[in-house]
C-alpha cells in the first residue's frame, strides 16, 4: 500500500532531501544565533553623557562623535576587555572652551558564573566568578571640563 | 551577440555578455556614427537644503559652494541611448563656519568634500548635426568626508559618510567637429541619507552641480 502511495504521489521520495535541507538550514540559523549570542557576551561598551547645556566633540579612541546635545549620550562598543581613552570638549563656535580627557577599563560583559571542583585536599573547592556589567558610564558635567581651549 | 545575452541564464555569464555589449558599440548598426565619448567638465556646486546649515549657529552654513570637477566616459548603443561610467569630486568651502568659529574666540580649519562614481543612463532627447541634447540619469555611490583641525584634536566628520543616491541633469553638447564637443552639464545631486549626526536623525544632502566642459569624441 505504501508502495502504491509512494508512485501515486512521487513527490515522497524528494522529501527526505528537502528534510536535509531544512535540517541544514537549523543548524546554520542556531549556530549564527550562538556566535550572536556570544558575541554580544564579549562585548564592552563605553556611554558619555552630556550633561552640560552645551554642545560637544566626543573623540573615543579613533572614533569622533560630534555635536552632541545636551542631555544626549553616544555609546561605542568594542570586543574583549577595552581600555577606552576618551576626550570630551565643548564643541567649536560656542564660546565656551574646555576639555577633559580619561581613560576607562572596560571588562567585556559577563554573568555571575559559579563552579566547584576537586580539591587536592580530598574537599571540594568552590569558586564564583563575579558579574561583569561590560559598560561603562561617563556623565560630563560642566565642572568635568577644565576651562581652557583645548 | 544581443540575443546570445539573452539566451545565457546564469549571472556571471550576463555580466561577461555586458562587458561584451559595451566593448562592441563601435561595431553596432545603431545609426549613429560616433560610439565613445569621454566628457571632463568643471564648475560650480551649489549646496541646497538644511543639510549645509551648522548644527547650532544659526545663519550660518557649515558648507557652502565650491567647485566640482566631472569625468565620464559613454558608449552609445543606441540611437537615442547611451550608458556611462561617471566619476566626479565635489569641494564643500567650510569658509562661513571658520570665520564664525574665530569671531566665537575658537581657531579652526576645516575641510569637507564628496567623491562619488557610479553608472549613468543618458536618454537622447534631440539631436542634429551639431547639436545633442540629453538626460543624465545618474545611480552613484557618494563619499562624503570632511576634517576639522581644532587646538591639539583634530577629528573627521562623523556625520559624513558613504551612502547611495542620484545625480540627475541636462546634458547639452555643441558638436564642434568630428571629435571635440562643448558641453553644458546642469544637474542635480540627491543622496537622501547623505548626512547624520550621532545623536540626530539622518538629513538629505542636496545641490546643483553646474558645469562646463569639453567632450571628445571617437
Amino acid at each position: 500500500m505504501l508502495a502504491g502511495m509512494l508512485r501515486k504521489y512521487p513527490v515522497y521520495p524528494r522529501m527526505p532531501g528537502k528534510t536535509l535541507l531544512l535540517r541544514a538550514s537549523a543548524m546554520v540559523f542556531l549556530l549564527m544565533l550562538s556566535v550572536t549570542i556570544s558575541a554580544d557576551e564579549n562585548l564592552a561598551k563605553m556611554t558619555v553623557v552630556n550633561n552640560t547645556s552645551h554642545y560637544l566633540h566626543v573623540l573615543i579612541g579613533d572614533e569622533s562623535y560630534l555635536y552632541i546635545s545636551p542631555d544626549r549620550s553616544v555609546t561605542q562598543e568594542s570586543e574583549g576587555h577595552t581600555t577606552f581613552v576618551v576626550k570630551v570638549f565643548y564643541s567649536p563656535g560656542q564660546g565656551v572652551s574646555g576639555s577633559a580627557e580619561r581613560s576607562f577599563d572596560v571588562a567585556p560583559y559577563r554573568e555571575e558564573s559559579s563552579g566547584c571542583t576537586h580539591g587536592a585536599n580530598g574537599g571540594w573547592e568552590c569558586t564564583t566568578s563575579p558579574a561583569s556589567p561590560g559598560l561603562e558610564a561617563w556623565s560630563i558635567a560642566p565642572d568635568s571640563l577644565q576651562q581652557a581651549s583645548p | 551577440m544581443f540575443m546570445l545575452c539573452r539566451t545565457k541564464s546564469y549571472f556571471f555569464k550576463l555580466l561577461v555578455c555586458f562587458i561584451l555589449f559595451v566593448a562592441s558599440a563601435p561595431f553596432q548598426a545603431a545609426g549613429a556614427e560616433r560610439k565613445y565619448s569621454v566628457g571632463l567638465d568643471g564648475g560650480i556646486f551649489l549646496p541646497t537644503g538644511t543639510w549645509k546649515e551648522h548644527p547650532f549657529a544659526s545663519r550660518v552654513d557649515q558648507f557652502q559652494k565650491d567647485y566640482v570637477i566631472r569625468f565620464d566616459i559613454e558608449a552609445r548603443y543606441w540611437q537615442r541611448l547611451g550608458l556611462g561610467i561617471d566619476f566626479g569630486f565635489i569641494a564643500l568651502d567650510a569658509g562661513d563656519w571658520e570665520r564664525y568659529a574665530a569671531e566665537q574666540g575658537d581657531a579652526i580649519t576645516a575641510s569637507a568634500s564628496i567623491f562619488y562614481t557610479g553608472i549613468v543612463f543618458k536618454p537622447y532627447l534631440w539631436f542634429d548635426e551639431n547639436n545633442l541634447l540629453k538626460l543624465n540619469l545618474g545611480f552613484n555611490i557618494f563619499a562624503s568626508s570632511g576634517e576639522e583641525a581644532f587646538g591639539r584634536f583634530t577629528y573627521d566628520y562623523d556625520f559624513l559618510g558613504t551612502d547611495v543616491g542620484f545625480l540627475f541633469g541636462i546634458e547639452y553638447n555643441y558638436i564642434l567637429n568630428e571629435n571635440i564637443a562643448i558641453a553644458l552639464k546642469p544637474a542635480v545631486v540627491l543622496i537622501p541619507t547623505g548626512l547624520e549626526y550621532a545623536d540626530g536623525d539622518p538629513d538629505a544632502i542636496t545641490g546643483f552641480p553646474l558645469t562646463a566642459g569639453i567632450r571628445f569624441l571617437f
